[in-house]
Order: C-alpha cells, then sequence, then structure tokens
C-alpha cells in the first residue's frame, strides 16, 4: 500500500527514546464496529498505529459478472442491494445512467418522487451512520432515538412500495407506483417532526466533551489527498471542498430546489459527523420544496418489456448519502448490458483510511473508521 | 473546458498518440496505445489547462471476438470541471499495461481489482496483490467475458432476452 | 459441559433418577431459552434489519433476553444475517468453533438459506451457510421482516424447551466439512 504522502507530519510516537517493537494487530474480519465484514491488519508501535492495510473482498458477490447476465430491467434488484442503506439513490444511479444511455425522457412527476424518496433515504442513512458512530463511542442513547426516527423513514417507503430495505421502487423511465394518497401529509408531517430531533442529537452529541475529545482534531485529510485517492461525500466536503454532485452537476430535478452544501474545515472526524448532520437538515428541506411543487402527470416513461437500449457506452454519477455512486455501462443493443462497471463511494474512501489513521491511537481507529460510513457490499460489489 | 474544446485541445497536444472514438454520453472519448499511456497521463495531470486531478472510475472490458482487452480510464478535474475518458486495447494474450497509480492513488485498488478479475497486468504497480476473491483462487479471471468455472451456474432463460 | 453431560447418564440408572433428569431438564431448557445471547455477526443487507432494527426500539430484542454480545465465546446463538462469500467461509466457521455448547444457529435471509439472488452467475458466494455449519432455524425473505425474525426466535425457544440433557452425552453435533 502506498500509505506515505511527503507532505505528511510525523506520526505522534512521542519520545523516540520510548519506540517500542512493532507488533501486528488484526482487526475483524468479524468486528463489531462494521456491519458488514472488512479486515484491518493494523501494524503498531505501543499504542501508535504505524500502518493500516485493509483486506476486502469478504463480500465480494460479483454483482458485476450477474449484470452482464440480466436484462436491463432484471439487474434493478441488485442495484438495491449494492448499497442497501440507501437503496433508493442506488437505484436512481442505475435509472439515470441507462436513461442517458437510451435517451428516455422522464415524466417530471417521477423526477420528483425520486427526489423525494433519495433524499428520505439519505436521511435515514446518515441515521443509520449516526446510530452506528455513536455506538462505536460508547454513546448507546443516539442508537435508540436514531432508530426510532428511521423506523419513521421506513413506515414512510413501506407504505409507497411494501419494502422496508430493498426498495426497488424505481424502474427505468420513472417510478413502479405513484404514491398513496396520504404520503405527501405523512411525509410533511415526518419533516417539521425530524428538525427538532435532529437538534436533539446536536444536543447529546456535537458539544459532548466526551465526544469531542475522540473526533475533533482526528483522523486528518487534507484536501489534495482526499482528490487523489478520489474520497467523495461528506469526507470530501468535511475536507472543506465546496462540491455536491446534485448541484454541480444536476440530474434529475435537483436544479430546481434550494439548498445548501455543508463543508468543514478541518477534514477530520467531527467535520465528517457534523457535515453529515448538517445534510439532513438539507435533504429535509429539499423534500419539503419537492412536496409543495409536486406536479401532476405520468409516473413512467413507455419502456418496453424487452428494453434494448442503442449501442454505446454510457456514464453517470450520482450523490449517494456515501459519495459519489457511478455507474459506467457498455451496451450492444442487446437486452443485456455487455458489461456494467460500478463505481461506489465507499471502495475509494475506504483506500484513504491508511492516511487518515497513520500515527494515530488503537481506539481511534474505530473513530476514523466510523466516520468513514463504509459500506462493505459497496467495497466489495 | 467545454467537451469541444477538451476534444480539439487533446487533439491538438498529442497529435497521433490518440484516436478519438465516439463520445461516451457528452464525455470525449480517446484510445491511447499502451506503450503511449504513461507519457499521456503525465501531460494530462500536468498541463496547466487540463490539469485533471482526480480518477472517479477505472475498470476494464473483455472483448474475445477480436481477441482483445481494455482498460477504461474516466477522469475529472476538480480544479477545471471536466471530464475524458480514456481507454487502452490490448491483444488478449498478454495484456500489460502501465500502472497510473503514481497519477491518481486512487487507481491503486481499481488496478488491482482489475488485474485479478480480468488477467491485465499492470506494469510498476506498488503492491499487486490479489484483492477480492478468496487466497487459494485458481480457476482463472472471471471476469472475461468466456469465463466458465467448476461452481458457476447459469441462469435458465426467463424469456425475456430475446 | 462436561459434568452437566455425564449427570444423567448416572441418574438414569438410579430408581426414580428420571425424575431428576426430567426437572434438570426443565430448568437448564428454560434458562438457556430465556437467555439466547447473540453473537453480533452480520455481514450484509440482513444485518440492518436483523440485527440493527429489530434490536433497537421498536421491535426490541430484549424482551425476550435476547441481549447482543460482541465476542463468540459469550454468544449463545449466531444469527447468519447476510451473504456468505467463499472466503467468509473459512471464517464463519472458526467463529462457530470458538462459540460455547451449547451453540445454536439461525439463517436469516435468502443468501445464509441457499445463496438467494446470488445463485446464479455467481462464482464467488457460498450456496447456503448449512453447507459450513449445521443450522437450526431458517428465517426466509430478502430481507427476512424483523417480525420474522422475531418468530424465528420464538421457534428456536420452543425447539430448546423439548432438549433433553441425556441427548448431549449421546449425540455429537453434526459439523459438515467446508468445500
Ligand atoms: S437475503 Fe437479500 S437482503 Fe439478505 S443478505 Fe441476501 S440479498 Fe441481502
Amino acid at each position: 500500500m502506498m500509505v506515505d504522502s511527503p507532505d505528511r507530519p510525523e506520526p505522534l510516537t512521542g519520545d523516540r527514546n520510548l519506540e517500542t517493537e512493532e507488533f501486528v494487530v488484526n482487526m475483524g474480519p468479524q468486528h463489531p464496529s462494521t456491519h458488514g465484514v472488512c479486515r484491518l491488519i493494523l501494524t503498531m508501535d505501543g499504542e501508535v498505529i504505524k500502518k493500516v492495510v485493509p483486506d476486502i473482498g469478504f463480500l465480494h458477490r460479483s454483482i458485476e459478472k450477474i449484470a452482464e447476465n440480466r436484462t436491463y430491467h432484471q439487474f434493478m434488484i441488485y442495484t438495491d442491494r449494492i448499497d442497501y442503506v440507501s437503496s433508493m439513490n442506488a437505484n436512481h444511479a442505475w435509472c439515470v445512467a441507462v436513461e442517458k444511455l437510451a435517451g428516455i425522457e422522464v415524466p417530471e412527476r417521477a423526477e420528483y418522487l425520486r427526489v423525494i424518496m433519495a433524499e428520505l433515504n439519505r436521511i435515514a442513512s446518515h441515521l443509520v451512520f449516526l446510530a452506528s458512530f455513536a455506538i462505536d463511542l460508547g454513546a448507546v442513547t443516539p442508537f435508540l432515538y436514531a432508530f426510532r426516527e428511521r423506523e419513521r423513514i421506513v413506515d414512510l417507503f413501506e407504505m409507497t412500495c411494501g419494502q422496508r430495505l430493498t426498495y426497488n421502487y424505481m424502474r427505468i423511465g420513472g417510478v413502479s407506483k405513484d404514491v398513496p394518497k396520504d404520503f405527501v401529509s405523512e411525509t410533511k408531517k415526518f419533516c417539521s417532526y425530524l428538525y427538532p430531533r435532529v437538534d436533539e442529537y446536536e444536543a447529546i452529541l456535537t458539544e459532548n466533551p466526551i465526544f469531542l475529545g475522540r473526533t475533533k482534531g482526528i483522523g486528518l485529510l487534507d484536501l489534495p489527498t482526499a482528490i487523489n485517492y478520489s474520497v467523495s461525500g461528506p469526507p470530501l466536503r468535511g475536507s472543506g471542498l465546496k462540491w455536491d454532485i446534485r448541484k454541480d452537476e444536476p440530474y434529475s430535478a435537483y436544479e430546481k430546489f434550494d439548498f445548501d452544501i455543508p463543508t468543514g474545515e478541518n477534514g477530520d472526524t467531527w467535520d465528517r459527523y457534523k457535515v453529515r448532520i448538517e445534510e439532513m437538515r438539507q435533504s429535509a428541506r429539499i423534500v419539503e420544496q419537492a412536496l409543495e411543487g409536486l406536479p401532476e402527470g405520468g409516473i413512467k416513461a413507455k419502456v418496453p418489456a424487452r428494453f434494448r437500449p442503442p449501442q454505446g457506452e454510457a456514464f453517470a454519477r450520482i450523490e449517494a448519502p456515501r459519495g459519489e455512486m457511478a455507474y459506467f455501462i457498455v451496451s450492444d443493443g442487446s437486452t443485456k448490458p455487455y458489461r456494467v462497471k460500478i463505481r461506489t463511494a465507499s471502495f475509494c474512501n475506504l483506500q484513504a483510511l491508511p492516511v487518515m489513521a497513520r500515527g494515530w491511537k488503537i481506539a481511534d481507529i474505530v473513530a476514523i473508521f466510523g466516520s468513514l460510513d463504509i459500506i462493505l457490499p459497496e467495497v466489495d460489489r | 473546458m467545454t467537451p469541444e474544446e477538451l476534444t480539439s485541445k487533446i487533439k491538438a497536444t498529442f497529435a497521433e498518440k490518440v484516436e478519438e472514438l465516439p463520445a461516451v454520453t457528452g464525455i470525449p472519448a480517446f484510445k491511447v496505445k499502451p506503450e503511449h499511456l504513461e507519457e499521456v497521463c503525465t501531460t494530462l495531470v500536468s498541463d496547466p489547462e487540463l490539469n485533471f486531478d482526480n480518477l472517479p472510475c477505472l475498470g476494464g472490458i473483455d472483448y474475445p471476438e477480436t481477441n482483445e482487452i481494455g482498460v477504461v480510464y474516466c477522469l475529472f478535474s476538480f480544479a477545471k470541471r471536466h471530464h475524458l475518458n480514456l481507454r487502452v486495447i490490448m491483444p488478449r494474450d498478454n495484456p500489460e499495461v502501465i500502472s497510473v497509480s503514481k497519477f491518481w492513488v486512487a487507481a491503486d485498488w481499481f488496478e488491482r481489482e482489475t488485474a485479478e478479475l480480468f488477467g491485465i497486468k499492470f506494469k510498476d504497480h506498488p503492491d499487486p496483490r490479489p484483492l477480492l476473491l478468496i487466497e487459494e483462487w485458481d480457476e482463472g479471471y472471471p471476469m472475461r467475458r468466456d469465463w466458465e468455472g467448476k461452481d458457476f451456474i447459469r441462469m435458465p432463460e426467463t424469456g425475456q432476452e430475446k | 459441559m462436561g459434568v452437566v453431560q455425564k449427570v444423567p447418564v448416572y441418574l438414569e440408572k438410579i430408581p426414580g433418577g428420571g425424575l431428576i433428569t426430567t426437572s434438570l431438564d426443565a430448568v437448564l431448557n428454560w434458562s438457556r431459552a430465556s437467555s439466547l445471547w447473540y453473537l453480533l455477526f452480520g455481514t450484509a443487507c440482513c444485518a440492518i434489519e436483523g440485527l440493527m432494527c429489530t434490536g433497537a426500539s421498536r421491535y426490541d430484542y430484549d424482551r425476550f433476553g435476547m441481549i447482543f454480545r460482541a465476542s463468540p465465546r459469550q454468544a449463545d446463538l449466531m444469527i447468519v444475517a447476510g451473504t456468505i462469500t467463499n472466503k467468509m467461509a473459512k471464517r464463519v466457521k472458526i467463529l462457530y468453533e470458538q462459540m460455547s455448547e451449547p451453540k445454536y444457529v439461525i439463517a436469516m435471509g435468502g443468501c445464509a438459506i441457499r445463496g438467494g439472488p446470488f445463485y446464479y452467475d455467481c462464482y464467488s458466494v457460498l450456496r447456503g451457510v448449512d453447507l459450513v455449519i449445521p443450522v437450526d432455524v431458517y428465517v426466509p425473505g430478502c430481507p427476512p421482516r424483523p417480525e420474522s425474525i422475531l418468530e424465528g426466535c420464538l421457534k428456536l425457544q420452543q425447539k430448546i424447551k423439548k432438549q433433553k440433557v441425556s441427548d448431549w452425552s449421546k449425540t455429537e453435533k453434526f459439523i459438515p466439512e467446508p468445500k
């Protein structure tokens, strides 16, 4: 692994005379701080991390191979399972890519519904992050609080598409069903319920001295390194770059909504946490605006069951909760894609872990790893 | 830069070293010979007008009919906000290309994955260990299109494929 | 386990000893069934539903005396939540062996039962966790709802309550060889 970049400060090993013999600690594959399986091989000098080598592939499910043997419609269910914490966003990325490839116009109502679902899912995903991050740092209460709110979002999804986790809601050219009639009022209620709850989390965590001690200034990631490692999403914004594909390369109906892009300053663990908290508020704002302006009309463009996109290639990326999710599709004009390359955010973000973790204590690696919000199936695919 | 400006700029800079391909949904695409890749990438990174500082995606692609195999590089520039798609096509028997991880560290894992699943060798890779598959894997390169393994079951036809 | 296993063998021979073993069964089974501590081991999508949602406030495993344990040595129950790949299979077996007897396994979701959506066209997924470890209860779904995983746990409790201590001394648990 290339973990050394010349311009990084010396690791915090303290007095050189106290240097001890190096030893190797194996963390994982089954480890309580990950939901998913990842092995980290840590080379330690006393309590200080000298080197981290992630060992992945424990959840490699050959989804890219499967994609070559399924039709474009059939592959939709696998996108749910690549990023199961935010299935709607993964669905969305596939739809955007295939629609770009075939030049399909999506009805406006469908675009709005997609935005609503994707943003609700972003909130749900950040709540899972908050829950697992807090529990990793030893705070159990936010776990219960966050899941309480998440259940309400899941109820909204269940109302619409009947599933709790793997929604399979979007279709090429639109969405599968229209929302039921109480959906709009229920979602509005949820949004107004969410703002005070986010304040509550902040009251518990943001200024909590123990939490600050565990996160502030820990796991620094500077911006040039982040860009070179292709880090994206909240870790990139936490390092100070105001970059969000929803704003900078808008897809779906995102250009119609008004929202801010939160950024951090130092690129430490706390910044990444704070960016996500702020994103929840912004997502709720987008949902409210979209519900307000939800147009009438069709929800699905006409796409035949034996859908054959023209020969060609497409590259489309969207902003998923964990960062940039992209599909590169090569079509040979048949009903099945010739090649699908899935670019997921966690894959690149995890690669930057060795840089962030070097020089910190072993207890900090849990915080740093948690702050990246890695989903292992996304890493291994 | 707009895609048109970028296309003409790249053609002017590299002349016969690159060959234009049909654009990938608006992104200019070029084919590069494996031996020119290092030179092209050096210029792409260092030229202040091109300034490609980010590599969002890298993947292999297999063409058994023409007995070729390729690598696709999707490049992006945060500074200039433009995309580029590069492609290297090699013969399928002993594909070898220079590793680009010295330009973009992000390529490190992408290349390990591609090497393992497609059997493309990346010269000068800093850490050429396998990445995803089981440690004692010995069944070849599963992402090649004509690959067959002993545990591999194809899905029966559902009738939707025709 | 050693002593507990031996006791019924000798007891059954004395007149009236059967009564003692039956009461022993009842006590042991009751305590085992009502304190199923599960191992925090989730691999894929099912982990969110089976371990996190069900453990959180709305569904709440604690009602059934189930608490999560981070170490296999303290756990009685392994909920295999998610896809098991060939690479992971060996590690699952090690985890299972590290758990102390008596131990139980729930296979949750299509993947753990038979490979689920990854049965066809897939070169790296183990088609069913029962190829490497013995399974007590299967809970189908992709992912199963929290209600169904709770139902699975109740089924397991019923199964435990039917156990006989004397059976433990006779039968070796079957552990399949990994491929
Ligand atoms: S059964 Fe379905 S939800 Fe569960 S791990 Fe497998 S694919 Fe994911």
